[in-house]
């Protein structure tokens, strides 16, 4: 996938890795790649500015800790952030089904 | 792998030199990129690659210095943005609160001011209001999701500029209008004395940070 179609989304799809629990910058790389089955295509520094950018909006707290040995920053969804999450969705769902509604071959098309 | 041929480390020092902003948000955010870099390099060198083609991997997967700095620089400047709209909103408010206690426990002049002292000192009270009124709005304008235009943060550096020189040149006129100066009412009692060199510690952080806002803004825009 193109990386300027991702980044309208990304903040989405960070929020939605974040959903199940805290994780540090590259294991959240690490599961947006898992979870689009590698087809993200999109430099893995432009996640950092992101979060930094989530964090400032509230949507994330980030905070410092000591994980497998090393101090990591870590990111955590806040009520906000689930509050937003939950508002993509639904915008995503609303705006796939419209599109999907336009590009379907009309009924008799050949 | 010497530090001078490691492409992290090159990257890395690439954007440090590169980035302007808050000393302790920057060096967290470099800080950050630096882990993130090492985790992509560990991860490639599991995969079998040898520790300089993982790190030339890990570095072309990251992106180019010239591809991330204005987005991180535009997160930099928004917390210099942020930092300095709080400063307005928390000190202006409190040293308007000082100084009315100042005049009310009678460090002050003896009223009756003179009618234009008076009116400087509405002057100076309206200002302070209205600089702290528009701090609070583009405090609130720092919280939105999206990236935040770098022209947000140099308006507030001009909001914290315009309030001080504004609310400090007509206090220096006040001050130079009889019947009494700060240094009087300093010697007059302690609460003057520690409201005089607040407001004094407090208008050099604050001019501080807007001269800050107002050039991260433009190297902000000179980077994209």
């Amino acid at each position: 996938m193109k990386p300027d179609a991702v980044r309208g989304h990304l903040d989405g799809l960070i929020l939605a890795v974040l959903e199940s629990g805290p994780r540090h910058g590259y294991a959240i790389i690490e599961a947006l790649q898992a979870r689009s089955g590698g087809r993200l295509d999109l430099p893995t520094g432009t996640v950092y500015p992101a979060l930094r950018r989530l964090e400032r909006a509230a949507l994330l707290s980030g905070s410092w800790s000591t994980v497998g040995g090393r101090e990591r920053r870590t990111y955590t969804l806040t009520r906000a952030g689930r509050h937003a999450l939950s508002g993509q969705r639904a915008d995503w769902t609303e705006f796939s089904a419209v599109v999907d509604a336009v590009l379907r071959p009309a009924a008799g098309a050949s | 792998m010497t530090a001078a041929l490691d492409p992290v480390a090159t990257h890395v020092a690439e954007l440090d030199r590169v980035l302007r902003g808050p000393g302790v948000v920057k060096r967290s955010m470099i800080a950050e990129v630096r882990d993130g870099l090492t985790d992509a390099v560990a991860d490639y060198r599991e995969r079998g690659l040898d520790p300089e083609r993982a790190a030339t991997a890990a570095v072309r997967d990251f992106g180019t210095v010239r591809e991330l700095a204005p987005l991180l620089q535009d997160e930099l400047t928004a917390r210099q943005g942020r930092h300095t709209a709080l400063l307005l909103v928390v000190a202006f408010p409190a040293l308007l609160v000082a100084w009315d206690a100042v005049w009310a426990v009678g460090d002050g002049w003896v009223p009756p001011a003179s009618p234009t002292v008076a009116a400087l000192a509405r002057a100076v009270d309206l200002t302070t209001v209205l600089t702290a009124a528009a701090a609070l709005v583009l405090l609130a304008v720092t919280f939105r999701g999206r990236p935040l235009p770098r022209w947000v943060t140099g308006l507030t550096g001009l909001v914290a500029a315009l309030g001080i020189l504004g609310c400090g040149g007509m206090s220096i006129v006040m001050n130079l209008l009889k019947p009494v100066q700060v240094g009087d009412m300093a010697a007059a009692g302690p609460a003057a004395t520690v409201v005089v060199a607040a407001t004094a510690v407090t208008a050099g952080f604050v001019a501080r940070s807007a001269v800050r806002s107002m050039r991260l803004a433009r190297v902000s825009q000179q980077l994209h």
